[in-house]
């Protein structure tokens, strides 16, 4: 023997030694699934939970780095925002996570989610809970007069995910350039064969650009029962024609000829802001009015929604099965219910975001903390917000997307 | 001692050896299992050519494919040919480092690909500033106009900023060369003979030039080819480019498209060799082409002809220099910017709101960005001067044959050989860990590292060394108390290049970090699709700003005391 061999061995040694402890930095730490609020305030104290949202708009990344600053002051738990550009890589990475067999010290503590990825993570049972019953919070909320907030996209959250906030779509325009926007399909064909160049939409699977698909399919369909049920593969095209007639009619007077379309509807929004195009679109009612306060869009920018009615839906947060900090999650999770944190998202001039608690349920103080928010000039009133139409059940999403691929994205 | 051990020798370049060439075929392993797809764990337990099919059947792989090697192949030729001219006009000798276009190329060095891509964004936006600059001159477009003026959908705006971001770097490689080549004495031989210098360069120099720069150039050319950042920022986006098609299909919530993600890395690779054979066979039509005329004894050129080419080298240099500078202003102006609406060519108000906002979540990338590339550079640094200390002791054949070896990450495509160690990383549980965008980090540095150093290092006088063991000093004191004081220049400049090119690393970042361990550069793309410039510009400026200041600082770091300098 050598001292050469030695020194490789303690080289190979040291290497594999490297490998096998990561650093202290997650080393998996079993976290009991907290059985009350109360266990989980206790076990929480102390806990990091990676909150994985969505990180795309910098007013929504400065309301949760707020929300995360409270629930430490609160309650001893570190927030980390992982900020996605897709929800589809938290649901990855969980996917992953199961698959490598790691049943709990995941990375993915807490995921900002709805619709196609939701049902996903329910089908393949990827999901911690039932959690609502654990959160007090939730007693503000009230399915029956907001029944999305057990119904996502039509498939029933059984409390596997609490409802953050609630969305309808909302279409905006510059009043100093477009003063009367098209408040039907047909208008809005006419106007862009008109005015070629000035309309777009985010390329699916951009979460907007879906929507505007199933909200042009809703729209021009006469009957939408079969939307209520998983997707008939058998009857796709036949029900699905009167959107792709209109798409082929629509499509070449689109910015760029519809040969580019913009990732993101934040690029979306960009693109109005800079003057490339007229009408954009978002989930938010309240999102022309809070870019306004921020000077991302002129103060002449207005909203509309279309005749009819638009998609409205909520959106969630859930916690994965493999969790690291459950307990964490758990107490963000309730945190982001409460009269503030939902006061707070509501308000124009910080994010917009309306809130899924239920004003009959809250005291005459209480109410005021939403009464008195500043509306801001270009949000809608609930009543000019018009009809809001339910979401396909996500299987219509899914094939509604490959085959605007197949046509329009290559 | 024993033939089968290792040998003190080669303890250090066979780490280096295993880092690299292993890491990188672990990767590539896995990926052809899961390309062929063999995955146990996802299902797949037999090889079939499913995931080939899938892939050859869709149908944006032509036009993703074209718009690939647009950009990729483009942006390289360009390079190639205005970098020779820069040499060729300002530095034929390579003697002078301190020339201005020198000093300008470094400098340009320094700057982050996606700070550099996040501001021509802007520049060349339809609503952008040269279209705002135009307006205000003509009042042709009260509006934005509905085209681009360079085309993202072909690839082409993607072409431009890797022309503007390669330009740079092998016009330094090639004035490094020429350092060895010592053209003077040639030169002047050839003038005495009547060859115009021009000439004389391009028919005596450039063919001694070429084979010592050819390595960079295959590296730009796979870089090019297997760009993600400036991709996502600048490329087209129906459909993308193949490096972020295979990005979109690995993260697809539905797991067994990574089969598909993993044909489409194998084809990435491919891709990256053809365009590597087709560059050789371009080399060799070359040679034929031009070895009648290189050898015909004609010592003049036609006058015209060298005055359209300088005329013509002038206005690209101009326009290149004006076009990265309008960008890094850009991005500054929008940082500070409050409302900047079209066609105004200035911010209505200056606000520092943005960078007020950006400095509440900034410390944790900054933090890691800073650490991982201090670790990483420091890493490589140790490792590439224990590979330099020990290679005389391995025959001189091994050791050119090893060094080649070390560079294999800069022609593989990072996106393939990633993916699969996505997966190594999992299994091992490594996944989003400081440590495994360390490990991610450091095999691309170090070929950068140990390219820095292996001249310095090889051209040290050993007389310093033998007359330190005359002297009764051991080899370590040798090396701690002679070799390094002397050579500390030449270890500050591999500091600062491979700091740089860590802190501009954004695919190792987001796939061994996955999104829990941030850096700026993986922030700043993160924050691209925002819709916020002046966010984009805060991240985009300070990216670039910390990429200056480790460059700067470790190059004065390294400076040697003024008493000593000659």
């Amino acid at each position: 023997m050598t001292s050469g061999a030695t020194r490789r061995d303690l080289l190979l040694g040291g290497l594999a030694l490297s490998l096998a402890i990561p650093l202290g930095s997650r080393v998996a730490r079993a976290d009991p699934a907290p059985a009350s609020y109360q266990a989980a305030l206790a076990a929480a104290r102390g806990q990091t939970v990676y909150f994985n949202a969505w990180g795309g708009d910098q007013r929504i990344n400065d309301y949760i780095a707020w929300a995360g600053s409270e629930v430490a002051a609160r309650f001893g738990v570190t927030v980390q925002h992982v900020k996605l550009t897709d929800t589809a890589e938290a649901v990855t990475r969980v996917l992953a996570g199961k698959i490598a067999g790691q049943g709990d010290g995941g990375g993915v503590d807490l995921i900002w989610i709805n619709g196609e990825n939701f049902a996903a993570m329910k089908k393949q049972g990827l999901l911690f809970g039932p959690i609502i019953q654990l959160l007090p919070n939730m007693k503000f909320v009230d399915p029956t007069t907001k029944p999305t907030v057990l119904s996502d996209f039509t498939v029933p959250t059984d409390g596997y995910e609490s409802p953050w906030g609630m969305a309808q779509l909302v279409f905006f325009h510059d009043t100093a350039r477009l003063p009367q926007p098209p408040r039907s399909l047909p208008a809005l064909r006419d106007w862009a064969k008109a005015n070629p160049g000035r309309f777009t939409y985010p390329a699916p699977p951009d979460f907007i650009g879906s929507t505007i698909l199933k909200q042009f399919l809703l729209s021009l369909s006469p009957d939408r029962t079969p939307f209520d049920q998983p997707l008939d593969a058998a009857r796709f095209d036949t029900v699905t024609t009167p959107l792709w007639d209109y798409l082929s009619d629509l499509t070449p007077h689109l910015w760029r000829q519809g040969k580019s379309y913009p990732t993101s509807s934040t690029a979306l929004r960009q693109l109005l802001g800079d003057g490339e195009i007229d009408i954009s679109m978002a989930f938010n009612p309240g999102d022309a009015s809070s870019a306004i306060a921020q000077g991302l869009l002129p103060e002449t920018v207005r909203s509309f929604v279309l005749d009819g009615g638009t998609i409205g839906n909520t959106h969630f947060v859930a916690i994965p099965f493999n969790a690291n900090a459950k307990a964490g999650a758990v107490v963000l999770a309730d945190f982001l219910l409460s009269l503030e944190a939902q006061s707070r998202k509501e308000n124009a001039a910080i994010w917009g975001d309306p809130t899924v608690l239920e004003m009959n349920l809250l005291g005459t103080d209480e109410r005021r903390m939403f009464d008195d928010l500043p509306k801001g000039i270009a949000t809608l009133s609930p009543h000019e917000l018009g009809p809001v139409l339910p979401e396909p059940h996500p299987s219509w999403m899914v094939a509604l997307e490959a085959r605007w691929t197949q046509l329009y994205g290559q | 001692m024993a033939s089968s051990t290792l040998s003190r020798g080669q303890l250090a370049p066979a780490a280096a050896l295993i880092l690299l060439v292993g890491s990188i075929g672990l990767g590539l392993a896995f990926v052809l299992a899961l390309g062929f797809g063999y995955l146990p764990a996802l299902g797949g337990d037999t090889f079939s050519a499913a995931g080939f099919r899938q892939l050859f059947g869709d149908p944006r792989l032509l036009p993703c494919l074209f718009s690939t090697m647009i950009a990729g192949i483009g942006a390289t030729i360009a390079a190639v040919l205005v970098a020779t001219a820069l040499v060729a006009e300002f530095d034929p000798m390579g003697t002078a480092s301190r020339t201005w276009p020198h000093r300008l190329a470094i400098a340009v060095l320094a700057v982050p690909h996606v700070s550099l891509a996040l501001g021509l964004a802007f520049v060349l936006a339809p609503s952008g500033w040269i279209l705002r600059a135009l307006q205000a001159l003509t009042h042709a477009w009260p509006l934005p106009p509905d085209w681009q003026l360079v085309p993202g959908e072909s690839g082409l705006a993607l072409a431009l900023a890797l022309f503007l971001k390669e330009t740079p770097f092998l016009f330094v490689a090639m004035v490094m060369a020429l350092h060895q080549i010592k053209p003077a004495p040639l030169l002047l031989t050839a003038r005495t003979l009547g060859y115009r210098d021009e000439i004389a360069w391009v028919k005596l120099v450039l063919p001694l030039l070429y084979p010592l720069i050819r390595f960079p150039i295959l590296a730009v050319l796979a870089y090019g080819l297997s760009v993600v950042d400036m991709s996502l920022i600048l490329g087209p986006t129906a459909p993308p480019t193949l490096p972020v098609l295979i990005l979109r299909w690995a993260n697809d919530p539905d797991l067994t498209q990574r089969f598909l993600a993993a044909s489409a890395a194998l084809l990435q690779v491919s891709l990256v060799a053809g365009a590597i054979l087709l560059w050789w066979l371009g080399e060799r039509a070359a040679t034929l082409l031009l070895r009648g005329w290189l050898t015909a004894g004609r010592r003049q050129g036609p006058r015209a002809v060298m005055l359209l080419g300088r005329a013509l080298l002038q206005t690209i240099c101009l326009a290149a220099v004006a076009m990265i500078v309008a960008a890094l202003f850009g991005l500054a102006m929008w940082s500070i910017a409050e409302a900047w609406r079209y066609p105004a060519l200035l911010p209505s108000g200056a606000s520092l709101d943005a960078w007020g906002r950006a400095f509440a979540g900034i410390g944790a990338p900054l933090i890691n960005s800073l650490g991982i590339a201090s670790a990483a550079t420091g890493l490589a640094i140790v490792l590439a001067l224990a590979c330099l200390e020990h290679e005389k002791h391995l025959r001189e054949e091994l050791v050119v044959r090893a060094e080649k070896w070390l560079f294999l990450p800069l022609l593989v495509p990072e996106v393939s050989f990633l993916l699969g160690l996505q997966v190594l990383l999992l299994l091992i549980g490594l996944n989003g860990t400081w440590l495994a965008v360390l490990w991610l980090h450091l095999l691309f540095v170090f070929p950068y590292v140990f390219l820095t150093l292996k001249e310095p290092w090889r051209a040290f006088d050993p007389r310093f060394e033998r007359i330190g063991l005359a002297l009764g000093q051991s080899p370590f004191q040798i090396l701690w108390r002679i070799k390094l004081p002397l050579l500390r220049g030449a270890i500050g400049w591999a500091a600062a290049i491979g700091g740089s090119v860590s802190l501009s690393l954004y695919l190792p970042t987001v796939q061994g970090g996955e999104g829990r361990v941030v850096t700026l550069a993986s922030e700043a793309v993160a924050l691209s699709a925002g819709g916020d410039r002046r966010i984009v510009g805060v991240y985009g400026i300070l990216q670039a700003t910390v990429a200056g200041l480790f460059f700067v600082l470790a190059l004065l770091a390294a400076r040697r005391p003024r008493w000593s300098r000659r």
